[in-house]
């Protein structure tokens, strides 16, 4: 894989390369990067057997860099925590557990497993022209989340604070959300269903 | 070590400014008109899926005045999306206003089309036979 590479590279030529990486099994989202010209983790990103091209590695476009290959992912962070990814309820117990059918525990299939990689963000064109309007598809992503989930009670809440004209809606469906991503998920769908349901 | 403390409980509060919930929404809420403006764009994407082929079919003066409102309106929004998305904050009011011109000017030229002339439909039809 190509982090192996990288972490070869910081072991025995240059220990100041700068890189994040953690569980090294895409599972964590430490290592999203740009490899080849397209956003992934360099953990589950197989080193070209064919060593006749150099691989060309970037950070994650568009962003911010801290050094080397980090971004700086405040922005992001800020935003996911505007959506208030947790469950919220009007008849707070703190005892007892909420219970869901299977077919409503079903629908978050697709959604939980987001790692926040950002891949997706950072690969999308109208993320690059409006962070500090647009959301973004990850962070959508985890507001439909939420949206979806049966046990939630703010939907429509929610669905007000994404209803201003940039944070859902600057998504143009180009797609390359779901192009990235390393996780196989789908934010562009994601974002379509909101659009649908912001359709008053 | 007593340092190392400090810096961490630096760092912590920080992080909570950062994270503190914010509203990312920076122009008034109107859920409601965004998400039917939205409706309504998809509404005359698929009219024109429609009217299109139809009025090549069919050529007729209810075709002409559909594709006459539907084709500067489609690329009306198109344009305005384009403006939104491209445009720096000062020159916003500009851009808007630019897209305006080629809007209305296909309206009205579409327009002059069906009522002194052939009809839009006509039109592709005489522009085939050559």
């Amino acid at each position: 894989m190509v982090l192996d590479a990288l972490i070869k590279i910081k072991n025995e030529i240059d220990p100041t390369l700068t890189f994040r990486r953690s569980c090294r099994e895409g599972i964590c989202g430490s290592c999203s990067m740009n490899i080849g010209g397209n956003n992934t983790l360099a953990c589950i990103n197989r080193i070209d057997p064919s060593l006749t091209k150099p691989v060309k590695v970037y950070p994650l476009p568009h962003m911010y860099i801290i050094k080397d290959l980090v971004p700086d992912l405040t922005n992001l962070y800020e935003q996911y925590c505007s959506i208030e990814p947790w469950l919220k309820r009007t008849d707070e117990t703190e005892s007892e557990e909420y219970y869901q059918s299977i077919d409503d525990r079903k629908k978050l299939d697709g959604l939980y497993e987001c790692i926040l990689c950002f891949c997706c963000s950072t690969s999308c064109p109208a993320y690059w022209w409006h962070p500090e309007k647009y959301l973004g598809p990850a962070v959508l992503l985890q507001a439909y989340r939420w949206l979806s989930d049966s046990r939630d009670q703010f939907k429509k809440e929610r669905l007000k604070k994404l209803g201003d004209p940039f944070s859902v809606m600057s998504c143009h469906t180009i797609m390359n959300c779901t192009k990235t991503c390393p996780k196989g998920l789908n934010p562009g769908k994601a974002i379509a269903e909101i659009k649908k349901m912001l359709v008053v | 070590m007593a340092s190392g403390q400090d810096n961490l409980v630096v760092s912590k509060s920080t992080l909570n400014i950062s994270l503190s919930v914010r509203n990312y929404s920076t122009s008034p809420v109107v859920q409601a008109s965004v998400g039917r403006h939205w409706y309504i764009e998809r509404l005359a994407s698929v009219g024109l899926l429609a009217l299109i082929p139809a009025g090549l079919v069919y050529p007729n003066p209810a075709v002409d005045y559909g594709l006459a409102l539907l084709v500067p309106l489609h690329g009306h929004w198109g344009l305005m999306a384009v403006a939104k998305d491209y445009t720096p904050e000062i020159l916003m009011p500009a851009a808007k206003g630019l897209v305006y011109i080629p809007s209305i000017g296909t309206f009205a030229g579409l327009m002059y089309l069906n009522v002194r002339d052939v009809g839009i439909c006509g039109a592709v039809r005489a522009v085939w036979s050559l």
